[in-house]
């Protein structure tokens, strides 16, 4: 009980930590005016500007802004998107769910291919098999995702023309941007599975449970599996909130309609309600997950609440 | 210490280990397993001796990159745009990789970003390895609220995605190196912090330091005369696929048109300024994305012989 509220508490001050960030990003160059107005602030008079500056309210004392944003995101008001004349907040949570689609399927992915994988791998060690796939985990760590993106756009959508370069869609639409937005993650659950079920294999309930005649079988399943799982469980979990924040870059690459490459587009635009919502919205969404991930944990394994 | 690298000692059983040994008595004939457990360790030091050699060959290429090409890799000649590798211009002199879309010689951009990756790689690293290595050995000798403070600190810096927060901060300041190195400094400290801090604290009431008490020696004294070499394992280890993991992040920003401007030739800036192109000029993608994924990967392996040589204990927090 104490962990939840722990916890809970913990989040109350992270958002709040990211509504003072999304808000202080128009101060960091010290005037929100000019940075409102990026280089036509250069074809303004002073006056004109102080103009504006009083228009937009940011004249008044920080503090003042700052509660007067809060108590509008609060509420879901961050003001009305400069290029999409609606709500920002609208505009941001109509495109949570390609986002969401995205990290999931991802997700998904990085799990159903790495953690067999892994334990393919770790059930046959030291064969060319292990070592091909521990090379790859390797090299699917250290290839940059855009760069992996770019390349399977070029292979499957240029040279063979098999699927679909750009865009939502039907399930080719989602192919190639789920498997870069997954190929880190897979990686990493890969050579996780691997290590964690070795370590676990040497345990002297294992032993124990071959001793006594189980097949092969259960003793993997019945037995090391369960018990290997729970660090791999513990980073896929953390792994869905990275995958939302992290779509950012390949939906750029995709031009896959989520908050990721709103946020960016809002950037080049200059509309900086938009970034806001977005930014905002994301990063509470990103701690919401790991929120609820953290308290499932400490649900099924009492061990993390005494962390 | 690289000779006993295949066995098992006892005391480290039940480890995890991503390239670890297999049990005796497990998956593997027993028969087998001395001449798998030599070749793993060969196949193991091969690999890093490949990635250090890559290493090798990007600094190399980073520091003499002027003797590498002659041509100027901000140099723009728009009437020779776009040629493919190999391709002759009208001085004579060959373009070994083709130009990009302004006419720069993509070669000598290849060679030339490498000393970005390294440079801010290397600075961001050592910035919030500074920063991480200095806050942690404070937090886990002082102890109370000040430790307090900075881990929560910590903790709220990490619950921030840090693309988010990298995109955000960059739009608003503008591209420049120096802000790039300073965005990816000031956000991996955590990790460091969070290390060394836990070091500090087992080794806090050690007879080491209480004798330095005794004689009189000042908490700053100890904390890096005394605590700090018996931390710099760990933070090595660290650093190393930090370094790895910050090319990236330089990569991914430069890539979205935040951090280098785009007249520095970086890897990351190639790639961006070249995907619309991606139908006709190939090569402007695959070159810089390779060298990115070859240092990386270079880097990565070192790291992990590195940290199995200081102390395969780390593999359990690393």
């Amino acid at each position: 009980m104490a962990y939840l509220v722990r916890r809970v508490l913990q989040t109350v001050i992270v958002v709040f930590g990211v509504s003072v960030f999304a808000f202080g990003l128009m101060f960091l160059t010290g005037d929100p005016a000019e940075v409102r107005l990026g280089a036509g602030a250069d074809l303004m008079t002073a006056d004109e500007i102080q103009e504006y500056r009083e228009k937009m309210g940011y004249d008044r004392p920080w503090y003042v802004q700052y509660l007067d944003f809060l108590g509008g995101a609060v509420q879901g008001d961050f003001g009305d998107s400069i290029r999409y004349h609606e709500p920002a907040f609208e505009v941001v949570r109509r495109r949570f769910p390609a986002t969401a689609q995205l990290a999931v399927v991802s997700l998904l992915i990085s799990v159903a291919l790495g953690v067999p994988i892994g334990v393919i791998s770790a059930t046959h060690p030291n064969t060319w098999l292990d070592y091909l796939t521990t090379f790859i985990a390797l090299v699917g760590q250290s290839v940059p995702s855009f760069w992996l993106g770019i390349m399977l756009m070029l292979i499957f959508g240029v040279w063979l023309r098999w699927l679909p370069i750009s865009g939502r869609g039907g399930w080719q639409n989602l192919l190639m941007p789920s498997f870069t937005l997954a190929a880190f993650s897979l990686a990493r659950n890969m050579r996780l599975t691997r290590s964690s079920l070795l370590e676990v294999i040497q345990q002297d309930y294992v032993r124990t449970a071959r001793a006594k005649g189980l097949s092969e079988y259960r003793v993997l399943f019945g037995h090391a599996l369960r018990n290997a799982m729970l660090p791999i469980v513990t980073m896929i979990g953390l792994q869905l909130g990275f995958l939302m924040a992290g779509s950012v870059i390949t939906e750029s690459i995709f031009a896959w309609p989520g908050v990721g490459r709103l946020i960016i587009e809002a950037i080049y635009n200059k509309d900086f309600p938009l970034i806001q919502a977005g930014v905002t919205m994301l990063a509470i969404a990103f701690t919401m997950v790991n929120l609820i991930v953290d308290l499932l944990y400490a649900y099924i394994d009492p061990r993390v609440r005494y962390d | 210490m690289m000779s006993t690298v295949g066995e098992t000692r006892p005391e480290d059983e039940g480890k995890g280990n991503v390239t670890m040994q297999p049990p005796e008595n497990g998956l593997v004939a027993s028969r087998r397993k001395s001449r798998f457990a030599v070749l793993q360790s060969l196949v193991k030091r091969k690999l890093a001796l490949a990635g250090s050699l890559i290493i090798v060959a990007a600094v190399l290429t980073a520091v003499f990159a002027p003797l590498l090409t002659g041509f100027d890799p901000e140099q723009i000649e728009i009437k020779d745009r776009l040629k493919p590798p190999g391709w002759e211009d009208s001085d004579g002199s060959v373009h070994l990789l083709g130009t990009d879309t302004l006419g720069r010689d993509v070669f000598a951009r290849l060679v030339y970003g490498a000393r970005i990756s390294l440079i801010v790689g290397l600075s961001a690293v050592f910035l919030s390895g500074s920063i991480g290595v200095l806050l942690g050995l404070v937090s886990g000798y002082t102890g109370g609220f000040l430790d307090d403070l900075i881990m929560r600190i910590g903790d709220i810096q990490l619950a921030f995605p840090f693309i988010l927060l990298a995109i955000s901060v960059l739009a608003v300041l503008g591209p420049g190196v120096g802000k790039l190195i300073a965005v990816l400094g000031f956000n991996g400290w955590v990790q460091y912090g969070r290390i060394v801090r836990s070091q500090v604290v087992s080794l806090r009431e050690k007879e080491f330091v209480e004798a330095a008490r005794s004689y009189g020696s000042g908490p700053g004294r100890i904390m890096f005369r005394h605590i700090l070499p018996n931390v710099w394992g760990a933070v090595i280890v660290i650093a190393s696929f930090s370094v790895a993991s910050t090319i990236i992040a330089e990569a991914s920003l430069s890539f979205l048109g935040l951090g280098i401007p785009p007249e520095v030739p970086s890897w990351g800036g190639m790639l961006a300024q070249s995907r619309e192109y991606l139908e006709i000029a190939p090569y402007l993608v695959i070159f810089p994305g390779f060298a990115i994924a070859l240092t990386v990967l270079g880097i990565n392996v070192v790291g992990d012989w590195v940290r199995d040589y200081l102390d395969p204990h780390l593999q359990d927090i690393v």
